[in-house]
């Protein structure tokens, strides 16, 4: 009793003091670390523009070798700017029939660009587009062989044959707009496609 | 005010830390608070720049496209327009239309004359329009309405993200 008599007197201050301190240092520690992980996260958004730049870079070359009326050859080469940031870290580039995709492993946190081309894309050079074809209809598709079959047939093929096709990054990309001709033994008909190789 | 200013009590002054702390606090959420709008706002505006080059590359491949070329190769035929607008529109025609573009990306064209005489709508078969955002780009063309009358016209090509806000 005397004990607390003793500290209800006691005008010290030094709980108030000790709870103000923790009180500080607690609000110190999660300001420190907030700024910690904003200054992170800004860096991880920095990285993940880059990658935005990369794939979206690729993908105008290809939705413009698709837009054109006729076939046309282009070469692209990855900038090396950009790709510089990345050549500590594990980079994958894959394209589809469907997307490029662009992934990179940046301090064990994955980081995925993935952007959708305008047009049809196959992944391949033109002599596996003619062989697989010629394998199935019996023609090449050229506009001296064209396809004896429904269009919509030939797609769903040629979407069957695709698969996500990785891309070294420090070698050149073909990029080449074809036509694949199709007749009914009346008219000719086309379908654009690009063909995305190494 | 002057009350305020003569009164020495100090009561505040043992907190003084506490609402110093307070303040860095507030100033650092209005500071983040402020790149985070400013950096979705930059990434709305890249999203339509790169969607708007893709708008427009489609619609130059278009307007290029033989499926629609006219006597010249320059002008485009009212009569093709016509056999891929509407409901009327030939399903064979109007698949092989939109065959040359990835099924991925979702858009409709829209040709019109200058003076708003002529419309024709392309939509992509069983497509439903979606609510989502959209970015709209356009060229000029020519229409060759019949072999003796050629008039101006636009081709707008609106293309429709399902990734808006992605």
């Amino acid at each position: 009793m005397k004990q607390m008599s003793g500290f209800l007197r006691d005008e010290r201050a030094w709980v108030d003091f000790v709870l103000s301190k923790t009180a500080l240092i607690l609000a110190s520690v999660v300001v420190i670390t907030a700024i910690y992980h904003f200054a992170v996260s800004m860096e991880e958004v920095s990285h993940q523009r880059e990658l935005d730049v990369l794939s979206t870079e690729l993908l105008s070359y290809i939705d413009k070798a698709g837009s054109s009326p006729d076939e046309v050859n282009i070469t692209y080469t990855f900038n090396e700017e950009h790709l510089s940031h990345f050549q500590e870290h594990s980079t994958d580039i894959l394209i589809s029939g469907e997307y490029v995709v662009i992934n990179a492993d940046v301090d064990g946190r994955s980081l995925i660009s993935a952007q959708t081309p305008a047009f049809r894309v196959y992944p391949y050079p033109p002599s596996v587009l003619y062989d697989d074809l010629r394998s199935e209809y019996g023609s090449s598709g050229t506009i001296t062989e064209p396809i004896r079959a429904e269009p919509a047939d030939m797609i769903g093929y040629l979407t069957s044959r695709t698969d996500e096709v990785s891309f070294n990054a420090s070698e050149r990309v073909y990029i080449r707009k074809t036509f694949i001709y199709f007749t009914d033994d009346i008219n000719v008909e086309k379908i654009g496609y690009v063909l995305v190789y190494q | 005010m002057c009350w305020f200013t003569n009164d020495d009590r100090a009561i505040l002054e043992p907190q003084n830390d506490i609402f110093a702390t307070a303040l860095l606090v507030l100033g650092f959420v209005v500071f983040a608070c402020v790149v985070s709008k400013t950096y979705i706002a930059h990434q709305e505006g890249a999203f339509a720049l790169e969607n708007y080059e893709q708008a427009s590359l489609i619609a130059q491949s278009i307007a290029h496209s033989q499926m629609l070329q006219g006597s010249r190769q320059d002008l485009i035929s009212a009569e093709k327009l016509d056999a891929l607008d509407g409901p009327q529109a030939d399903l064979h025609t109007l698949s092989l239309f939109f065959d040359s573009f990835s099924p991925n990306v979702n858009f409709q064209v829209d040709i019109s004359t200058e003076n708003g005489e002529h419309i024709w709508h392309i939509h992509k078969p069983a497509s439903s329009s979606p609510s989502m955002g959209q970015i709209a780009a356009s060229v000029p063309v020519t229409l060759e309405l019949n072999p003796m009358q050629q008039v101006p016209g636009t081709l707008t090509v609106k293309l429709f993200k399902d990734r808006w806000n992605s």
